[in-house]
């Protein structure tokens, strides 16, 4: 009897063992084919009707003569995610959206929100197991490249189903900005109507901060004073000398992926584009006068105790430092209407210092982008469902600022705010996620923007310039032992060196010559040659 | 004679149908655990398959193409591989010493105790391993935080000495992640020890005591013998699981800090770090698959290694 319990204790303890590797999928597959069978069945009864009615009404029409026969309207699924998790209001929302949407389009919408920290895990199991219905998904939550290789995208291109579904869609995101998400040829899904390209390296330093060491601001139209690197350290040195109980610069690392036009294409820094818009050369980022001029400057500003010794530890937001008290300027990207979004996120009146340019990096207009899940049951209705938050102007606004009077109120002008006794503590519905949702700019501005953002915002994304490689993207599924290794090397250095706590001379020379161990030129190589081929095939 | 063996099996065969029956309350008990460990540990077996696959979601888990060992590759093929097997091997086996040590110690003390703060203790001790690693990982930095930690403010500066940067430092990390691993888990551990020492007979103390024996010689000769099983049977689980890390311990407490990989860096981490961008399900299943192997095969040998040296010691 004791031997068997003692086996009995090292079963459970095996099986233990076993079931963390096992966890995480299970079924999957036979449902995916249910989806592309209905939409085949939906797209020939389509067909067999035919007549005067064209694809895109015949749809709708389909869809009313089943709610006829079942008393239910088919369901469209969207995960949006939020940085508030499910806000208070979203049943009352999503009841006045379909209101119309019943009337509209025969179909009904459910919103699926969810926090950010958990979007990615509990969205990825979703598409794994597809127990539960998501039709529409934030597909950069999880990585757009990894789901597409992961095979969780609809093609939405297969059988031109957004070009007749989606017609508003296709007008609003140009075949330009289409071909910028394409993977392989083929469009796993679509950004939102938003500014595709960033002004890169915007220092914002609190305004009263530069009047305690009387600087003069002077900004232009934009609201922003443009400046060097430089000034910025001779900024730095006066606020340092005038407020020595503060920290100077909230250092965040991000100071080339939104502080240079250097264009981290395939979305890793192993193999970048220095001038992404005139040279499609392949280079070793950790080797160029660009990185080594960056590391130098910011060991020097460590030095002269701009930084706080902790920073490297501190995961607060560099806005959040600022909003505290203790720091005075931080490093981010501009676009129009960042001075006042700025300032909000940091309490307090900020300065835009413009040190960089206006471009779209290549990876800058799929940044933000919304799939369609293959296993969809509907995908017709789900694209229909799109095409209206696209272009319809009440629809959007319920998606973005809720019901009028409850939500917000209008100005004479046409700004809109909160109504008497709501705030952003309080609100039922201000998720301020509206550069996720398909287009906030048919809906109205809330305080503070300039009424004319969108106007502003298009003209900006027309006049950047372009990173030759937008679009491009880099399949990496034969060097992930490479990638891994490369990635654990630079969460190892990079931050040491952006940060300026290691020499910059010999830190940068050891974390070069590990990379190159690693296997960094081979991986340069085939980012190269993969580029090669896609321009080729352009 | 014949008739009395008879009579004996026949009373053999009743005493062992009544204490069958007598367990069935013990069984049900049990079925709860047992359901749950079916459902959660057995039924995603076949899930392991996913280690040898290029998984695709449209074709499903079953579907996808082979890959060979493929997947397994990237946990071999770089310079870092002998450093994080080296860390996960090398951390473990401390723990499991020094686990042991300890746990025994406290369980020791806290068998002896006759205070009425005995239950008190207990439940202070077992506290950290309810805490989140994340909130111990807070913790530890008010210790050490460069600027504002307990320590830079306190002992350092009565020393005299330079404020220390303990996150670019590593020479400190492999007795920091010890002593943080051994407070957090003793609790959890002695209970078991505490168990077993409770369930010793009172009246082998008692003839030691009449005998002359004092409480060192009580512990050395009757109480560490009578753990000796549970020390083995617990060491030997801890072996099973010698490739896996405590990932909140490797990745949470020293703040993912870059300067300290070369002593943090474990599997579990080095996965992960490696894997947050590529989102490949296929990769971790190989990682897992990989671990679980090792420490089956650990456990058996051990358990091999154990038998010939005690055969009533060993597991099976």
């Amino acid at each position: 009897m004791k031997k068997v319990r003692r086996v009995l204790a090292v079963i459970l303890a095996l099986a233990m063992m076993l079931s963390l590797a096992a966890c995480g999928g299970s079924k999957s597959g036979s449902d995916s084919e249910t989806g592309k069978q209905e939409s085949s069945s939906n797209s020939s009864s389509s067909e067999s009707a035919g007549g005067s009615l064209s694809a895109y009404e015949q749809a709708i029409a389909d869809r009313k003569a089943e709610y006829e026969k079942t008393g239910k309207y088919q369901k469209v699924v969207y995960a949006i995610y939020t940085w508030i998790g499910k806000p208070a209001g979203t049943e009352r929302i999503q009841e006045a959206m379909n209101e119309i949407l019943r009337e509209k389009l025969g179909l009904e919408v459910e919103l699926m929100c969810l926090d950010f920290t958990s979007y990615r895990q509990d969205i990825q199991l979703d598409l794994t197991n597809n127990d539960e219905q998501i039709d529409w998904f934030g597909g950069n939550a999880l990585g757009y490249t990894s789901c597409v290789n992961n095979g969780f995208c609809y093609d939405l291109d297969e059988n031109d189903l957004l070009a007749t579904y989606g017609p508003g869609i296709e007008e609003l995101v140009t075949k330009d900005y289409q071909t910028a998400c394409k993977y392989a040829g083929h469009l796993y899904g679509i950004p939102p109507v938003k500014d595709y390209a960033i002004t890169t390296a915007a220092m914002c330093i609190g305004k009263e901060y530069l009047d305690a060491i009387g600087y003069d601001v002077k900004e232009d139209e934009n609201q922003e004073v443009v400046a060097t690197w430089d000034e910025m350290g001779d900024i730095f040195a006066k606020l340092h000398e005038k407020f020595p109980d503060k920290y100077v610069y909230a250092v965040a690392g991000n100071q080339f992926g939104q502080g240079s036009i250097v264009d981290n294409i395939g979305n890793d820094w192993f193999g970048v584009l220095v001038d992404p818009t005139k040279d499609l050369k392949v280079v070793n980022l950790f080797e160029t006068p660009e990185w080594n001029e960056m590391v130098e400057r910011m060991y020097d500003w460590n030095q002269k105790g701009f930084m706080s010794a902790d920073a490297l530890t501190d995961n607060t937001s560099a806005s959040a430092k600022i909003k505290s008290g203790t720091y005075m300027a931080m490093l981010a990207q501009s676009k129009p209407g960042y001075k006042s979004q700025i300032s909000g996120e940091c309490g307090r009146e900020m300065v835009v210092f413009r040190l960089g340019q206006d471009i779209i990096k290549s990876s800058g207009i799929a940044s933000v982008i919304t799939c369609l899940n293959q296993a969809s049951p509907d995908p017709i209705a789900a694209v229909q469902l799109m095409n209206e938050l696209y272009t319809d102007p009440q629809l959007s606004t319920l998606l973005i600022w809720g019901q009028e009077g409850k939500d917000y109120v209008a100005d004479p002008d046409g700004h809109i705010h909160f109504p008497e006794g709501v705030d952003s503590q309080n609100a039922e519905w201000y998720h301020t996620m509206n550069w996720e949702l398909p287009n906030q700019y048919i809906a109205p501005v809330w305080v503070g923007d300039p009424l004319d953002l969108g106007p502003k915002t298009m003209e900006f994304n027309a006049n950047a310039a372009q990173s030759l490689a937008m679009g491009f993207t880099f399949d990496n599924s034969n060097y992930t032992a490479e990638y891994t290794a490369l990635q654990n090397i630079y969460d190892e250095y990079s931050n040491q060196l952006l940060y300026g706590f290691l020499d910059p001379v010999s830190g940068n020379k050891e974390f070069n010559d590990k990379l190159k161990k690693a296997g960094l030129d081979e991986y340069i190589a085939e980012k190269q040659k993969q580029l090669d081929a896609w321009l080729a095939s352009k | 004679m014949k008739q009395t063996t008879e009579v004996d099996t026949a009373r053999k065969k009743a005493k062992f149908k009544k204490a069958l029956l007598g367990s069935i309350p013990f069984y049900l008990m049990a079925l709860p655990g047992i359901i749950y460990l079916f459902i959660n540990n057995y039924m995603p077996l076949p899930g392991l398959v996913l280690a040898f696959k290029n998984y695709n979601a449209k074709k499903g888990i079953y579907g996808s193409e082979w890959a060979g060992l493929k997947n397994f590759k990237y946990l071999f093929a770089t310079n870092d591989a002998f450093i994080i097997t080296r860390n996960t091997l090398l951390y473990n086996f401390v723990f499991i010493i020094v686990n042991t040590v300890f746990a025994i110690f406290v369980a020791i003390l806290l068998a002896e105790m006759r205070s009425k703060m005995k239950n008190a203790y207990q439940s202070l001790i077992l506290m950290p391993y309810m805490v989140s690693m994340v909130i111990v990982s807070y913790l530890v930095f008010a210790f050490l935080s460069t600027e504002n930690g307990f320590l830079n403010n306190t002992v350092i500066r009565l020393l005299g000495k330079e404020k220390i940067s303990w996150y670019m430092e590593k020479k400190y990390w492999p007795f920091i992640l010890v002593f943080v691993h051994v407070w957090k888990v003793i609790g959890y551990n002695c209970i078991i020890y505490l168990s077993t020492i409770l369930g010793i007979d009172r009246t082998y103390y008692e003839a030691a005591a009449i005998d002359g024996a004092g409480k060192i010689r009580q512990i050395t000769k009757i109480t560490l013998p009578l753990l000796k099983p549970t020390i083995i049977m617990m060491t030997l689980l801890a072996i099973g699981r010698i490739f896996y890390s405590d990932f909140g311990l490797f990745y949470q407490v020293p703040q993912n800090q870059g300067a300290l990989f070369s002593v943090t860096n474990t599997i579990d981490t080095y996965v992960y770090r490696g894997l947050l961008e590529l989102g490949k399900p296929t990769l971790s299943a190989a990682a897992g698959v990989y671990q679980s192997l090792v420490g089956f095969v650990l456990i058996v040998v051990s358990n091999l290694v154990v038998r010939k040296i005690d055969k009533d010691s060993a597991l099976f």
